[in-house]
């Protein structure tokens, strides 16, 4: 039967192999240390590198909504202001025909009525008028010739009758005054013209 | 126990325990190299993202657009308001006023 003779040379050749196996295990444990340690570093970098370029894109995007946002915002200004435009324009038409077609009915009002006489004229607070006859007809005002002279009734101040005021348009609320008075409030065509042009070209 | 066996036991034992040891430090490189791969590819995107928007040098042209912007919004908007409601009073006031003239102009003498 086989012995196996654990000789001298045996074991110091084992113990030699023991030695030699367990250093090459601490020199690739050593080395596999290293490159974690490497990779640690490197990932701490990879980690810092990306969180400063998530705040950069963060910022840059902020600043990209932010301007889209105001370009939203002045696309709707440019809208109402092109939709006020064009409401001006058709209410200023509308408002200096009717006033052009009234001042042209008033005046043929006023001229057909110069000449008429009126037997007796009441008037509020004070003497009647006999055979008055109208020969003046202004915008606050109406002169008579009568038997006892001549009288100039301000509307104004209430002298004449309120058929009068508005058989012949006069007065400070006069239909034609206040038309003209509306065309004054309306402005001249808006000066916004002049702000950004290459918006209003995409509208 | 024969010092043979016992030796081959103790050899056995200790080379069990270094692989262990060797799979758990390769576990934690893989980890790493997942962790530094994922990261890389966030900045990546990030940069791409960023080169999207027009760059880190377009911050600084939004941020001055964007103050262009407000500086010919604001009295765009503090115009607008004010000038709506003048028209739709003159509008109103115009509504009662047209039948009134209306009416006068078809009193006329013809």
């Amino acid at each position: 039967m086989f012995e196996f003779r654990f000789s001298s040379f045996l074991k110091a050749l084992l113990l030699l192999a023991c030695i030699i196996g367990g250093c090459d295990y601490l020199a690739k444990l050593d080395k596999l240390k290293t490159e974690i340690a490497e990779l640690k570093t490197q990932a701490d970098t990879a980690r810092e590198t990306a969180e400063l370029r998530r705040q950069e894109w963060t910022e840059i995007k902020a600043a990209k909504d932010k301007l889209d946002q105001l370009e939203a915002r002045m696309t709707e200004v440019i809208r109402q202001r092109d939709f006020l435009d064009t409401k001006e324009r058709k209410l200023t038409g509308e408002i200096k025909y009717m006033a052009d077609s009234t001042a042209a009915a008033v005046e043929n009002t006023r001229k057909f009525a110069i000449g008429t006489v009126i037997p007796e004229l009441r008037l509020p607070g004070r003497a009647a008028l006999y055979n008055a006859k109208i020969f003046k007809i202004n915008d606050d005002s109406i002169s008579f010739l009568h038997e006892e002279g001549v009288a100039n009734l301000q509307a104004r101040t209430d002298e004449l009758p309120v058929e009068f005021v508005q058989k012949y348009d006069l007065g400070p609320k006069s239909i034609h005054g206040s038309l003209l008075r509306l065309l004054d409030e309306l402005s001249p065509p808006v000066p916004s013209k002049s702000a950004p042009a290459g918006k209003t070209q995409g509208l | 126990m024969k010092p043979p066996l016992c030796f081959c036991c103790l050899v056995l034992c200790l080379t069990s325990l270094s692989c262990d040891r060797h799979a758990e430090l390769k576990r934690e490189l893989a980890v790493l190299d997942a962790a530094v791969k994922k990261e890389e590819a966030a900045t990546q995107q990030y940069d791409k993202d960023i080169a999207t928007l027009g760059g880190r040098e377009g911050l600084t042209r939004l941020v001055e657009q964007a103050q262009i912007k407000e500086t010919q919004l604001r009295p765009l908007e503090f115009v607008n308001g004010p000038r709506e409601r003048k028209l739709s009073a003159i509008e109103t006031e115009f509504a009662k006023l047209k039948p009134a003239a209306e009416a006068f102009k078809a009193a006329q003498p013809k």
